[in-house]
């Protein structure tokens, strides 16, 4: 049986008529509830989109403040003794005067070596300490020590 | 004004000062064949309402992006289908248990549902075409309703006019043997 066949032998029991129906003043109101949404629609998106370079200058500055706290923690990790160890500069100096009796503070800071870095100092300080506590010299025998290369 | 043509409309809408009387005048023009397109689709009343006012806010937010490679009412038709497709998957994806057919469910609300007023052939013909397979359904919906050319469907759905043909044929033996078993 061909389509037009079909066509005719339907459309003559059932109808093309459309059994759907909508509520009464459907398609007139339709368009005012369509208008609406786009008005709604487009305020929401100016609105969004106004406070996007606002939300992007927020999410800028959030981010550096964000790095440079990261890199601030893993500065501490790296260096954690960094700022004790400049907190406690003299403090070897003062075990020294402690131990020996005749010390002289000022003197032992001239000779003390400010071209070497932090760790450096960190083993000439232990290296007097060390020097003086176990072998309880005395100031000028630690003069000699010092000066042996010059 | 209601009888403007599709390039008057267009032109009306690209012009900022009378955008939106354009596009009521677009709604005004299309809104009962895309929603009847749609309402055969989905079925019932208020899915119908929703995917029209989806379809048509997709219109709104894409009209000025359309070149006019197509007539308009194909592309508008073409939003509507998708609209309405989406809404039946997404309708179908709520159901855990995949023993649930949404097809059959429309079928069996047909007879309660307030928006439906015809008689009982008229009935019989709406629940034969939700026994058919989706695409023979559009298929069969625009072309023994909407009576629309082969080649208009084929550039609404992306489908070549031999296998809408194959799926219309398809469509009508299936209805047929519905009528005869009934």
């Amino acid at each position: 049986m061909s389509e037009i066949d079909f066509d005719t032998r339907v459309t003559q029991r059932v109808g093309k008529d459309n059994p759907m129906v909508v509520p009464v003043g459907y398609f007139d109101e339709l368009p005012s509830r369509i208008q609406n949404r786009c008005i709604a629609s487009n305020r929401s998106t100016s609105f969004s989109s106004k406070q996007q370079p606002l939300r992007n200058r927020f999410a800028l500055a959030f981010g550096v403040v964000s790095l440079a706290a990261v890199f601030y923690v893993g500065y501490l990790f790296i260096h954690p003794f960094h700022t004790v160890s400049l907190l406690r500069v003299d403090e070897p100096f003062g075990i020294v005067q402690k131990q020996v009796a005749g010390v002289d503070i000022p003197d032992i800071h001239n000779h003390y070596p400010k071209e070497v870095d932090v760790a450096a100092q960190e083993d000439y300080r232990e290296q007097i300490i060390n020097y003086l506590i176990d072998e309880r010299v005395d100031y000028v025998t630690l003069m000699e020590v010092y000066h042996y290369d010059e | 004004m209601s009888h403007c043509s599709d390039k008057e409309l267009l032109d009306m809408f690209r012009n900022p000062e009378t955008q939106g009387y354009a596009f009521n005048l677009l709604v005004r023009k299309y809104q009962e064949r895309l929603y009847w397109h749609i309402r055969r689709i989905v079925v019932q009343h208020s899915d119908a309402d929703d995917v029209i006012q989806n379809t048509l806010l997709k219109v709104w937010t894409g009209l000025s992006n359309f070149r006019e490679d197509s007539q308009l009412f194909t592309w508008l038709y073409r939003i509507a289908t998708n609209e309405a497709l989406t809404f039946l998957k997404r309708k179908r994806a709520r159901y855990i248990l995949p023993i649930v057919d949404v097809e059959a469910q429309l079928s069996s609300s047909i007879e309660s549902d307030p928006y439906m007023n015809g008689t009982e052939i008229q009935m019989r013909l709406q629940k034969a075409i939700l026994t058919l397979p989706e695409k023979q359904r559009l298929v069969f919906n625009m072309k023994y309703y909407e009576e629309m050319k082969y080649e208009d469907m084929s550039e609404i759905l992306g489908t070549s006019i031999g296998a809408l043909k194959a799926s219309y044929h398809h469509a009508v033996k299936k209805i047929e043997k519905y009528f005869d078993e009934d």
